[in-house]
């Protein structure tokens, strides 16, 4: 998770669909990653329950990285405020 | 060769699961340790309301008698922003570490992931071609989530914030939705 974030800090300027982006191909990498671990190839597993854990790892990805993009745009304003 | 089939769906579908256990157990730890960067934004956008409707209540009142003007009005806004502050804290609460934890929040992210530990070696097992007899052990491994689904249900959530004592119910009504589904895979129980 620790990537994800320097990765998203890095970014300058982007918009909120190219942070979107960064975070959906995160989540893909690590649902693979775990299901590799698992001992489980994506064509063993269906299209909607990839699509779950996929929809799971980019739930859990924003909750721990949207401190990460305050640093881009408006949100900006109410981070100089807190 | 229906057994042979139905035992490879079973295999394939309790090495997925083995995943969502893993999600389920994570979503809990990080609602103890109230780990949820997305509360930063919430913080300051409730910061900024409660000020406002401070700075509007009050000033409406002040105003009654005296012409508030902008210098009051500021005031306001500043003394209703320390205030969110303080209700803030009562909601939102802020990270805890692992080692500030009471020893029974200890014990049960301990149980949670001894719980997934087993099942990880299982599955380990499964993929090294090592077990001859699966889906064995069915009732040692349910009792361990018995114990787990007691412990949850009597967890005190005193010591977290409003918004994770919410969010504590809601995940462990997850992590009670993959017990059931164990069940279904692991005893073949519907």
């Amino acid at each position: 998770m620790q990537d994800l974030i320097t990765k998203l800090k890095s970014i300058k300027n982007a918009t909120q669909s190219q942070y979107d982006e960064v975070i959906i191909n995160y989540s893909k990498t690590e649902v693979l990653k775990e299901l590799k671990d698992a001992g489980i190839s994506k064509d063993d597993i269906g299209v909607e329950e990839f699509d779950e854990l996929l929809e799971e790892k980019i739930k859990e990805s924003k909750a721990f990285s949207k401190g990460a993009m305050v640093a881009g745009g408006a949100m900006l304003f109410l981070e100089l405020l807190g | 060769m229906y057994q042979i089939n139905l035992i490879n769906k079973l295999l394939k579908e309790y090495k997925i699961w083995t995943l969502k256990l893993n999600n389920s157990n994570k979503k809990i730890e990080n609602t103890i340790l109230q780990k949820d960067t997305t509360s930063a934004l919430e913080e300051k956008v409730m910061s900024i309301g409660i000020s406002y409707i401070f700075m509007w209540i009050v000033g409406g009142i002040i105003g009654l008698f005296v012409p508030a003007g902008f210098i009051i009005s500021a005031v306001l806004f500043i003394i209703g922003w320390l205030l969110s502050k303080i209700i803030n804290k009562k909601v939102f609460g802020t990270p805890r570490k692992k080692e500030d934890l009471a020893q029974y929040e200890i014990d049960l992210l301990s149980s949670l992931e001894k719980v997934f530990n087993t099942h990880k070696s299982i599955r380990d097992d499964i993929n090294q071609n090592k077990v001859i007899v699966h889906f064995k052990d069915y009732t040692k491994l349910n009792r361990q989530f018995k114990d787990i689904t007691n412990s949850l249900n009597n967890f005190d959530t005193s010591k977290l914030a409003y918004k994770y004592k919410t969010k504590f119910l809601f995940v462990v009504s997850g992590y009670k939705k993959e017990i059931k589904k164990f069940n279904a895979i692991y005893a073949h129980k519907g």
